[in-house]
């Protein structure tokens, strides 16, 4: 059986597939997000605690009983996305997105 | 100033101004978001826009010692850039460009030294097939480079023909000279 091997992403690749995946759905659930991003809990949420601490996404603890994470840009991460997206067909030419 | 020279500022100048443009959208994105291979990329076109800067300033300077300071600078400036590309991509697609690179390398030394052999060299007849030759390993060079894709087979081909008839010729030269005396 032929095993697919998953092409290995960049940091860049998926902070832009998050912020992506946030402006389309507007907020999501961590564990949501990382469903969405292909990424483990961990992982994704040590770079939103990372895009949190740059002003790029707010992170709000939800009062249930799980105690879940919910995650929504913010108007400098949106912006930020914006530029991203103006510079992403030469990002994917240097295979950096 | 003739015609040649403005074409060059010209183009040299639109160069510059684009290249200055990218370098300031990477670093305006990379401001934000830190990502090392961002501030790679704006620096790299950053270079690319000093290339061309310096490129400009050999041209209109009049010292001629100063004109070829900036005419090594500019080709300077492009390699830093070109390193910077190779530095931004992932360490997996690095890994990847090692083997053909090694076995290239041997043939970007032949080009480099039989051109110089060229400059060199007296009789006008070797110093063709010098440059023919030099041409040929520039060629097999960029050919095993690109072996990943189709054109580099082709390139790659086309170098080995090259090499092989334009060999024959100089091998015939070199004995030709040498029984010829007798």
């Amino acid at each position: 059986m032929a095993v697919s091997r998953a092409k290995k992403r960049s940091r860049l690749q998926i902070v832009m597939e998050a912020l992506e995946a946030l402006d389309r759905h507007g907020e999501l659930h961590a564990t949501e997000l990382s469903l969405i991003v292909k990424l483990s809990y961990d992982r994704l949420r040590s770079i939103l605690e990372d895009l949190n601490k740059k002003g790029l996404v707010e992170i709000e603890r939800v009062e249930d009983e799980h105690r879940s994470l919910m995650i929504k840009l913010t108007p400098e991460g949106r912006r930020l996305l914006e530029e991203l997206n103006r510079l992403k067909r030469i990002l994917e030419d240097y295979g950096l997105a | 100033m003739g015609l040649y020279e403005v074409v060059i500022l010209l183009s040299c100048s639109a160069c510059l101004a684009l290249f200055s443009y990218i370098a300031s959208a990477f670093l305006s994105v990379y401001r934000r978001l830190r990502a090392r291979s961002l501030l790679y990329l704006s620096v790299s076109f950053l270079l690319l826009a000093l290339s061309q800067a310096s490129s400009v300033l050999s041209a209109v300077v009049e010292s001629a010692r100063l004109s070829l300071t900036f005419y090594t600078l500019t080709s300077s400036l492009a390699a830093a850039s070109f390193f910077l590309v190779i530095a931004s991509v992932s360490e997996e697609k690095k890994v990847a460009a090692v083997a053909p690179l090694a076995i290239s390398t041997p043939d970007l030394l032949a080009c480099a030294l039989a051109a110089t052999a060229s400059v060199i060299c007296e009789g006008r007849q070797l110093r063709a097939y010098l440059v023919a030759l030099s041409m040929v390993h520039l060629l097999r060079f960029l050919s095993a480079l690109l072996l990943h894709s189709g054109a580099g087979t082709l390139l790659l081909a086309l170098a080995e023909a090259t090499r092989a008839l334009a060999t024959l010729p100089f091998a015939i030269f070199h004995v030709g000279r040498v029984v010829g005396r007798e």
